[in-house]
């Protein structure tokens, strides 16, 4: 075995791996036509802008403000209100799963907004769902204002704010979604491709072969990595076509930090599928490993619908092994604002470090393999 | 009958626990998970990098910015000179005050002080919830400018959240990714183990040996609605210990979850069926899983799908699991409200189960 990595070997398995892909339907299926698919149909699925939200209202009062209250809501376009006998009741839909939120008024309600009290109407929502009562209670401080200012004789506040949505005035949800999702399915499909197919080279043998030749391990990976990362490259290029043209995402960055970020993005995940299949050597297994430790992790800890931001420090820093969570932060300000290169210079370097951490720990699993 | 199934269902696990790879992934990673997620995420947004514009001389908007500082939402970002929107398109900081431009001492005292307040809406929720709580801090400076924090504000709703009034996020998430791993186990294990024995040609010597088919389908579905059930009261265990209520009777949790690893188990062993190797097993299995989990309604809620999605999530084992691990862990176990559920997961997995049988039988022929 020869220490030295020569171009012409790395290139000649990497011309290999290519002539399998083109000859098997199922893996360029997979890398390119997967990727459209998902990021399509959860484009259109997933929706986080609340609207026809089913809301209880039990009105205690009954009385001309407290039905301008309830018109509020119902006017909105959030909500969508059915009526209840009492409290009880409202909190015993809540109890069976029949409805998630609840609109309280009290007996007192129009009395206290005419004689200029304090007036409270209570909101109730169901904290057993977390998603809907965090998009709920969003809402609520909106309604909150223009009740404020329709109900009460409150003098005008002495200072109020504007608030001015930079890059997404609309607050589209899907400009937000689109992205993200895209990292994640091409990041879950990079690291399965990779870890899969290597795994069943080791399976049936055919990588023992390949180490009794004079290739040396960091070729091989060379070698096989490369034809998967041209392949998944074409997959995000398709991807990035509909991002634009179905859902409409602008794109306001540098195409040419893209395609770097891209790369070394699928660089790190294809080596992180490379290490799952170094260390499991069956497809069984990789499979197992690939989802237990990908699935949920690249979804909840990668910043697509909980910020990083938002996480203490500890757990900051734990998301920093996870490729998505990096590439999220780049791919989203690159589609919707231009950010300086300052800016995005530390999560590339993030990217770049964590593919040589893996493919390193992937090279040393190869070679203790190799030493008796 | 009995004895050929406790052959197979020693072998499925000996087969499962004998590897500390596979121990690990069984037992370690769920831990692992419910931990990482229950206490690193959460719904509040925190961090906020603020940058303000105004006056030196403005007290007004100073003892604004005090609060915003002394809020814990929001932290404070030093730009530098230039333009305000170029702080946020560069990412210098995520949203920025601007004060009126008399400054909020004059401005207030005339009438009304207008605060623009520009928020990066690239990530369009955290956007929301910048807004909110920007008005928050405003609502909470003008009662303190007004005579006192006592003054409460002329109009308010008082919000409930039932179940979870501290609003604890591993309350909130904890029940919800339980069910996700509890699935991911069923599914990932049953469909692979089955393709393995087909694509290494032992399918056929099993098939060739004097067990009845059904034997063989059980043999290859029991030992894995085993190895789930292994795993419910260790996650159930830690989500205890970090402090989730469980609010319904053990054997109440147990029954459901036993209901739902039995249809997870029949669909992996369905899509299976479908699968010539290991490869397209892995894809299949791939490609159920991850659209069972995004349509859970543990990530996005499942009220704000288009009507059309809603009614395919009425197909997805894990949205009923879902609702009812969370109503059986924080609300208590109502039988007119987990019955429904119960009854949609015994039908998917039925039809799972004799259509995966019915395509096993005609693998026969």
């Amino acid at each position: 075995m020869s220490a030295t990595f020569q171009w012409s070997r790395a290139l000649s398995i990497a011309r290999k791996e290519a002539r399998h892909i083109r000859r098997d339907p199922v893996t360029l299926a997979a890398a390119l036509g997967l990727p459209v698919l998902l990021v399509c149909f959860f484009g259109f699925v997933i929706d986080l802008n609340v609207r026809e939200v089913g809301l209880l209202v039990a009105d205690g009062d009954r009385t001309r403000a407290s039905r301008e209250l309830v018109e509020l809501f119902s006017a909105s376009g959030y909500f969508k209100v059915t009526p209840a006998a009492s409290e009880a009741e409202a909190t015993k839909a809540l109890g069976d799963e029949r409805a998630k939120a609840a609109l309280i008024i009290a007996p007192e309600f129009e009395r206290n907004v005419r004689a200029g009290r304090p007036a409270s109407a209570q909101v109730l929502l169901d904290g057993a769902d977390n998603a809907y009562a965090g998009t709920v209670s969003a809402y609520l401080s909106g309604v909150q204002e223009t009740a404020t200012r329709r109900l009460t004789r409150a003098p005008l506040p002495k200072a109020s704010i504007r608030a001015r949505f930079l890059f997404n005035p609309e607050l589209n949800s899907k400009w937000f979604i689109v992205p993200g999702i895209f990292v994640i399915v091409v990041g879950l499909i990079a690291s399965l491709l990779t870890a899969l197919t290597v795994a069943r080279e080791w399976e049936n043998g055919s990588m023992e072969l390949l180490l009794a030749t004079p290739v040396s391990p960091l070729e091989i990976i060379f070698g096989k990595i490369a034809p998967y990362l041209v392949l998944c490259l074409a997959g995000v290029a398709l991807v990035y076509g509909m991002a634009r043209i179905v859902f409409g995402v602008p794109f306001v960055g540098n195409h040419f930090v893209f395609f770097l970020a891209t790369g070394l993005f699928l660089a790190a995940t294809m080596a992180q599928g490379l290490v799952i299949s170094v260390v499991t050597r069956q497809q069984q297994l990789a499979f197992q490993l690939a989802m237990n430790t990908g699935m949920l992790p690249i979804q909840l800890l990668s910043g697509f619908i909980f910020p990083v931001e938002s996480m203490t420090l500890p757990f900051q820093l734990v998301t920093g092994i996870i490729p998505a969570r990096w590439y999220m932060t780049i791919t989203r300000s690159l589609f919707l604002r231009a950010p300086d290169l300052a800016m995005i210079a530390p999560p590339l370097a993030a990217l770049a470090a964590l593919a040589a951490v893996f493919v390193a720990f992937a090279w040393r699993k190869f070679k203790t393999d190799l030493e008796p | 009958m009995l004895a050929t199934l406790r052959g197979f269902v020693r072998k499925e696990l000996s087969q499962a626990l004998r590897d500390p790879r596979m121990r690990g992934m069984l037992f370690v990673m769920p831990v692992l998970q419910l931990l990482l997620f229950g206490f690193a995420l959460s719904s509040e947004i925190r961090n906020i990098r603020l940058a303000v514009v105004s006056r030196p001389d403005d007290a007004y908007t100073r003892r604004l910015v005090d609060r915003f500082d002394s809020s814990g939402w929001f932290k404070r970002a030093d730009p530098g000179a230039g333009d305000p929107f170029d702080w946020v398109r560069s990412g210098r900081a995520e949203a920025v005050l601007v004060a009126p431009r008399d400054g909020g001492d004059h401005d207030s005292g005339r009438g009304s002080a207008v605060y623009q307040l520009l928020i990066d809406a690239t990530n369009a929720e955290r956007a929301r919830g910048v807004e909110q709580y920007a008005r928050a801090v405003l609502a909470a400076h003008l009662r303190a400018e007004g005579g006192g924090a006592a003054a409460p504000p002329a109009f308010s709703f008082a919000v409930r959240t039932l179940y979870n009034p501290e609003e604890d996020t591993a309350t909130f998430l904890v029940p919800g990714t339980l069910c996700l791993l509890l699935g991911l186990t069923a599914l990932t294990f049953t469909g692979m183990s089955m393709a393995r024995e087909r694509e290494m040609g032992t399918l056929e010597t099993l098939l060739s040996a004097p067990i009845a088919p059904v034997e063989i389908m059980l043999g290859k579905t029991v030992p894995f609605v085993i190895l789930g059930m292994i795993q419910l009261p260790l996650v159930l265990f830690v989500s205890w210990l970090m402090g989730v209520p469980i609010r319904a009777p053990l054997w109440e949790i147990a029954a459901c979850a036993f209901v739902f690893v039995c249809a997870a188990v029949s669909i992996g062993f369905l899509i299976a069926s479908f699968m010539k190797n290991q490869q397209q097993s892995m894809l299949g299995t791939f490609l159920i899983l991850f659209p069972m989990i995004q349509l859970s309604g543990v990530i996005y809620p499942v009220e704000n799908m288009p009507a059309a999605i809603r009614w395919i999530t009425r197909v997805d084992p894990m949205r009923y699991f879902v609702v009812l691990v969370r109503h059986l862990m924080l609300k208590g176990g109502d039988l007119g409200a987990v019955l429904p559920n119960v009854a949609a997961l015994i039908v998917i997995g039925a039809i799972a189960w004799f259509w995966a049988r019915h395509r096993f039988h005609q693998t026969l022929n």
